[in-house]
């Protein structure tokens, strides 16, 4: 799954991590999605995925009141799509004083083909989700 | 000119086909509402989008296409580039169409060719919404 690592992405899209700009990623995923004719449900899954992985950057990944970046790559390999999340902010740590549930990494794993949380060679902090295009059906 | 405050701003790249007017359209279109894009002037938005995922992608280096995206108060400007020395012009050139005339030209307040540094040339795009464009 990791074959959209090396490859130069289809799409990338970087941007102020503040909440609206969320939407800009989702907009964006769904013009891929037009493209690439994919199903409405496999859709749904892939932009709420990628919204938990945008939602927490702009909550956790930078303090202070100057946002930092929050950037999207995607790459396609057949019917796989690859999208990475990626911040420069500290890192994936747990925070004692969230003010959310804790439950947008569980609700990505349940969404994904594969998930990967690293760090890229600039430091800078990565979720990686594959998904399956199709909705998993053998075409008849 | 462009002193108006930027609301927001997103860098797209993306490789140069289908998936760049599809992509590019969303993009433009969700900044221009940003910016208070009357809906008479969001179909010259994405006209200009249109115009220039269909054609820059031929004229820079790696067949991919770089599109900084800014709102401002009424205002959204597209900064497209790098693009091969001097093919800013003609990437305004190529928007011509037969009896409709030069789409960029006709539909964007501003046109500007830009060199940034060793980076390559830019074209500054920009639609102003406090105006209509003059018909040409």
């Amino acid at each position: 799954m990791s074959e959209g690592v090396t490859a130069t992405p289809d799409l990338e899209l970087k941007l102020p991590a503040r909440a609206e700009n969320v939407a800009v990623v989702r907009h964006a995923l769904g013009g891929l999605a037009e493209v690439l004719d994919v199903d409405e449900q496999v859709l749904a899954d892939i932009k709420l995925a990628v919204t938990e992985a945008c939602t927490n950057v702009v909550v956790h990944a930078y303090d202070g009141d100057e946002p930092g970046a929050l950037e999207m790559a995607a790459c396609i390999d057949g019917r796989m799509l690859t999208v990475v999340i990626r911040d420069s902010g500290g890192g994936i740590r747990p925070r004692p004083d969230s003010p959310g549930l804790g439950l947008g990494l569980p609700l990505i794993a349940t969404l994904v083909e594969s998930l990967e949380l690293s760090s890229d060679v600039a430091d800078r902090t990565e979720v990686r989700m594959t998904f399956r295009l199709d909705d998993g059906e053998d075409p008849v | 000119m462009n002193g108006d405050t930027a609301l927001t701003a997103a860098h797209l790249t993306v490789a140069d086909g289908p998936l760049a007017g599809a992509v590019l359209g969303r993009v433009v279109g969700v900044l221009a509402a940003r910016a208070d894009c009357p809906i008479d002037r969001l179909d010259d938005a994405l006209l200009i989008s249109d115009a220039v995922a269909a054609r820059a992608g031929s004229f820079s280096d790696d067949g991919r296409i770089g599109v900084l995206v800014t709102a401002r108060t009424g205002a959204v400007e597209l900064n497209v580039g790098p693009l091969r020395a001097v093919l800013a012009q003609r990437l305004v050139a190529s928007a011509e169409l037969p009896g409709v005339g030069n789409v960029l030209e006709r539909v964007a307040d501003e046109l500007l060719p830009a060199r940034e540094g060793d980076d390559g040339e830019y074209l500054r795009i920009r639609m102003a919404f406090g105006t209509a464009p003059s018909a040409g």
